[in-house]
């Protein structure tokens, strides 16, 4: 046999168990085939699920992440970052806040800020707080750019494994990684319970000492009759209480001169200018300590007016105006139209003497009285500065 | 009729059943036998193990993707690993064991050509996809 015919006779099995073996590896392709197709689309749906989940996990981190910094930012000035040994990594807003450069408030020079007064305690109670490892928060005065001290109140927490914040943060006893926390501007709120613990003081004293007015009231008004007596202790109150009204509708903050005698003299004045009492003089705000007595100055000479002077007769006239003069207010009180006078009474009621006793004693002023025979005439001046509110901050 | 038939199966076995153990080709040289022996059930345990540790692994991994790929791998190692056993037996029995021999290797031939061709078809987009599946979210 040669060569070639060995070839030919090799030839039909070579080619069959070829198509044979080709056949088999494509079936066998064409079955795993089907497998790795069908693994494909399940690994497609789990990978774009799972995409998806990331994505919205990512962005919900995000978002609160985003939301827990907006909270921050919306309380406070200044957001910060302490080591655990306590220096401070990072004061965001607090360059702006207080002019300090960045490079100078790490660490404890924040501290520098402070003022010198508060500036040991919150160095202690820092220290105290990162050895205890728990929840800061102090308050004090800091120097800002502007140069003036404004309150402020520092809160902190401590973050780490074992630290807060957890449920519970600031029992103590972990150990923070890392501190954070924020600064509040509090100066507005310190500042409103300064004032209200100076009014509530002020409300205290003013409230003793018309207790201690009232009280002299009911035992110096003399009258004949109980029935007399009860009017006129009941009238002297009545203008305290007046007083009081007009005190509290200007919040304690003062009243209007105008304002008290209307006030006072609203019974005797009439219903318009045609009434028997005129009102006369510039604005002049009187401060809340000055009020009640001048007040009860008031309803004092119109009392007496009405007992015996001109207010008694039907066609009497007061007059009462007032003006500055230098450093003094002058108020002047004119009657007419009363029954005729004939000099000083022999005896000077209560209500005389507490006028001198309120404008001599309480206003450090004086009181002239001239009896002119067409009514009384009362000169009354008392220092500026006794009755002026005090200057606005 | 019968005759035939009965001369054709005399022919086959005959023809099947005649040929020589291998190991005469090699001169019965106990250094070759030996070697031969001895690497080709070696190559047959490993072989065989190959498939037995991925069937574990497929077993406790019901979750991994693309499980046809270890199977295919499977299959392809078993008969890869028959091949050299029946290497062996051709070594000592001759005859059918060449045909027992040469429809082992058939299937390994088709069980690697599609293993193979599979592979540079699909391997890229398999390794894409468990990548991203793998993945670990950012």
């Amino acid at each position: 046999m040669t060569g070639g015919e060995i070839l030919s006779g090799y030839a039909p099995w070579a080619a069959a168990v070829t198509a044979v073996l080709g056949l088999g590896t494509y079936a066998c392709l064409s079955l795993w085939d089907r497998h790795v197709r069908r693994d494909e689309a399940e690994a497609l749906r789990v990978v774009t699920e799972k995409e998806a989940a990331a994505c919205h996990a990512a962005q919900e981190a995000a978002l609160s992440a985003k939301r827990h910094r907006a909270l921050a930012e919306a309380s406070a000035i200044v957001l910060w970052r302490a080591a655990p040994d306590g220096g401070f990594l990072e004061l965001e807003g607090w360059t702006t806040l207080t002019g300090q450069s960045r490079e100078s408030s790490l660490g404890s020079g924040w501290l520098d800020m402070l003022h010198p007064e508060d500036r040991e305690r919150v160095r202690t109670l820092w220290a105290q707080c990162l050895a205890e490892c728990r929840t800061m928060d102090m308050e004090y005065r800091l120097r800002t750019a502007g140069g003036d001290w404004r309150w402020c109140r520092s809160r902190g927490v401590p973050i780490g494994a074992d630290a807060g914040p957890g449920p519970d943060p600031g029992t103590g006893g972990g150990r923070a990684e890392e501190w954070v926390g924020v600064l509040e501007d509090i100066d507005d709120r310190r500042r409103a319970e300064e004032r209200r613990l100076l009014v509530a003081r002020e409300v205290d004293h003013r409230a003793k000492n018309v207790l201690a007015v009232v009280q002299t009231i009911v035992r110096m008004s003399g009258a004949d009759t109980v029935k007399a007596y009860s009017a006129i202790v009941q009238s002297r109150i009545g203008a305290l209480a007046r007083a009081h009204d007009l005190l509290a509708e200007g919040g304690w903050s003062g009243a209007e001169l105008r304002k008290v005698a209307e006030w006072e003299l609203l019974a005797y004045r009439g219903l318009n200018d045609g009434g028997p009492v005129a009102l006369d003089g510039p604005h002049r705000p009187i401060s809340a300590l000055a009020v009640q007595p001048i007040a009860m100055v008031f309803h004092e000479l119109a009392t007496n007016a009405a007992k015996g002077g001109a207010l008694s007769s039907p066609g009497g006239t007061v007059r009462l105006t007032w003006w500055e003069e230098e450093e003094t207010l002058r108020m002047r009180w004119a009657e007419a139209g009363g029954p005729p006078v004939c000099g000083p009474p022999n005896r000077s009621g209560f209500g005389t003497r507490l006028i001198d006793a309120t404008v001599q004693g309480q206003l450090g002023g004086r009181v002239v009285r001239h009896w002119e025979p067409a009514g009384l005439v009362v000169e009354l001046s008392v220092p500026l500065a006794r009755i002026v509110p005090p200057a606005p901050d | 009729m019968l005759q035939t038939i009965a001369d054709a199966s005399y022919d086959i076995i005959q023809g099947w059943g005649g040929y020589a153990p291998h190991a005469v080709c090699l001169l019965e040289d106990p250094a070759i036998i030996a070697i031969t022996v001895v690497t080709n059930l070696g190559v047959a345990a490993a072989y065989f193990m190959i498939p037995f540790a991925l069937w574990r692994f497929l077993r406790r991994f019901e979750t991994l993707p693309f499980r046809s790929v270890l199977v295919m791998f499977v299959v392809f190692i078993l008969a890869c690993g028959t091949s050299h056993i029946t290497k062996v037996m051709t070594l000592f029995l001759g005859g059918w064991t060449y045909w027992l021999d040469a429809a082992v290797c058939s299937l390994t031939l088709i069980a690697s050509l599609g293993t193979a061709i599979g592979l540079v078809r699909h391997g890229r987009r398999i390794a894409f996809l468990t990548g991203r599946l793998i993945a670990r979210p950012a």
